[in-house]
């Protein structure tokens, strides 16, 4: 394209092919982009241009902060990791068996209880979340992703499954809070909390008979597994975190499994913020 | 809704927002706060998904769970203010919608044609643009009918609020070719609404 305008051919199927430009100056399109006020006797076009995109930028619409709880809940979990949250500087305020229940466990009880604070009823690991709520808990508390959440019911049944077992031996150990999360979580997959024993009951009995193609340590650790790699994971993180803030470092390319791909995006955290500044703008 | 700007024009409620308070949001966010967190999120997330609704239609809440994934991850190690910070959001969005349009692809063969009608938004007919006037659906429609790359650098100045070279460096264009592109981007919706008779 080499004029303001276009030909037909360079947008097939638009509705106005073959129409004629509006007088709309490069000064006047400008101001529009800037979202400034245009004088009265500009173009109609103009006018109604500046409309539209004024209808963009309006304040948020039926359900477009609908994913705020699971963004929080993605961010309380990364803030424990790191140390840096404030529960995690006030460790002599925890209870004692708070301190012992898996990072895991406790991320899923937020999550859970994020979930009903939408006003909905689902669970993550029933994999029946909204697909970007379903894929932040499938980052955080390895719940199935939304892809694949109607059609693998067996990672959902093992992910049950390690919930009632980590439920029972709470009971057993009397771990009042390892006990009270799981209590929570399954009280939400089950209904209602009377129907828990019930509910692990059915659970622990489908996964005695299912066929057993994957055993369970395959996907998902033993309970008393991912605690123990979920310690030593944190512990790790936590540490380099900290190292790196130490030295005045942003994040380095793999810390994050979501920074890998594309060196712009760490590149822009650092180096635009000079730019910025340098412009002053 | 729109609120009078300092300079005397019109500013997006989803342009950079927070203002001054916004280094303060940010520390305290990049200390554990969650509820400067979710300051951020919510002077954001609008502006993200409509972004994203038109540069990855099927897939605009996903994507925009992963941005705020990767946002998370990488908080503690941001400097920058307010434009800085949107400038860096929307620099991962766009590369995970990229990583989205590719893994698509991937996952499935269909012709150029049937995939790019079928992966915007249905664009209101003129009749509708005049009986509905102006919504924000409807804009969007009409943004999706529009060459890709113009629709993207008008939404990333106009909906994100970032400048002519914030733009010309997400989209790795030289910022006379953003403006070109914005302009004609506008040229075709102000034929559009002339068409349509839609008058202000």
């Amino acid at each position: 394209m080499s004029g303001p305008g276009a030909s037909s051919s360079e947008m097939p199927g638009f509705p106005c092919s073959g129409w004629a430009d509006p007088e709309l100056d490069e000064h006047l399109l400008d101001t529009i982009l800037a979202g400034q006020h245009l004088v009265p006797d500009a173009p109609v076009q103009a006018h109604v241009v500046a409309e539209m995109l004024a209808s963009l930028v309006g304040p948020a619409g039926p359900g477009e902060l609908g994913g705020e709880a699971a963004a929080r809940a993605a961010f309380a979990h990364a803030a424990s990791i790191a140390g840096i949250s404030p529960a995690a500087r006030r460790p002599a305020r925890r209870k004692p068996s708070w301190r012992a229940a898996p990072i895991k466990g406790r991320l899923a009880g937020v999550l859970v209880a994020a979930m009903v604070g939408l006003g909905g009823t689902a669970a993550a690991y029933a994999g029946v979340l909204p697909s970007p709520i379903q894929n932040l808990a499938h980052h955080v508390i390895g719940a199935p992703a939304s892809h694949r959440a109607s059609a693998d019911a067996r990672d959902r049944r093992q992910a049950s499954h390690r919930l009632c077992l980590s439920y029972e031996r709470a009971k057993t150990h009397h771990d009042a809070g390892a006990l009270a999360s799981a209590a929570h979580r399954l009280a939400i997959v089950a209904g209602n909390p009377g129907k828990i024993d019930a509910y692990c009951a059915a659970v622990v009995r489908s996964a005695a008979t299912a066929p057993s193609a994957h055993p369970a340590g395959r996907h998902g650790p033993h309970p008393g597994k991912a605690h123990g790699k979920a310690k030593a994971a944190g512990k790790a993180k936590a540490h380099g975190r900290a190292k790196a803030q130490r030295q005045g470092q942003g994040p380095r390319q793999g810390q994050s499994p979501w920074q890998g791909s594309h060196r712009q995006d760490a590149g822009m955290a650092n180096g635009r913020a000079n730019q910025k500044g340098r412009r002053g703008r | 809704m729109l609120v009078p700007a300092a300079a005397g024009g019109l500013r997006a409620d989803t342009g950079p927002v927070i203002g001054a308070a916004f280094g303060t949001r940010l520390a305290e966010a990049q200390g554990g706060d969650e509820a400067a967190f979710a300051c951020l999120f919510r002077d954001v997330q609008p502006a993200l998904l409509r972004y994203l609704r038109v540069i990855a239609p099927e897939a605009a809440e996903d994507v925009a769970g992963e941005t705020w994934l990767q946002v998370v991850a990488g908080l503690a190690g941001f400097a920058g203010g307010e434009e800085a910070f949107r400038a860096w959001l929307f620099t991962i969005a766009r590369h995970r919608a990229i990583d989205w349009g590719r893994a698509r692809g991937r996952r499935r063969t269909i012709p150029l044609a049937e995939s790019e009608s079928a992966h915007r938004l249905t664009a209101p007919d003129t009749a509708d643009l005049a009986l509905e006037r102006i919504s924000t659906q409807a804009v969007l429609a009409l943004m999706s009918a529009l060459p890709p790359d113009q629709a993207e650098i008008i939404l990333l100045r106009v909906v994100a609020g970032l400048d002519t070279s914030d733009v010309a460096r997400i989209v790795g264009k030289s910022p006379g070719a953003v403006r070109v592109a914005a302009h004609r981007g506008l040229r075709r919706l102000a034929a559009t609404v002339d068409r349509a008779g839609v008058t202000p």
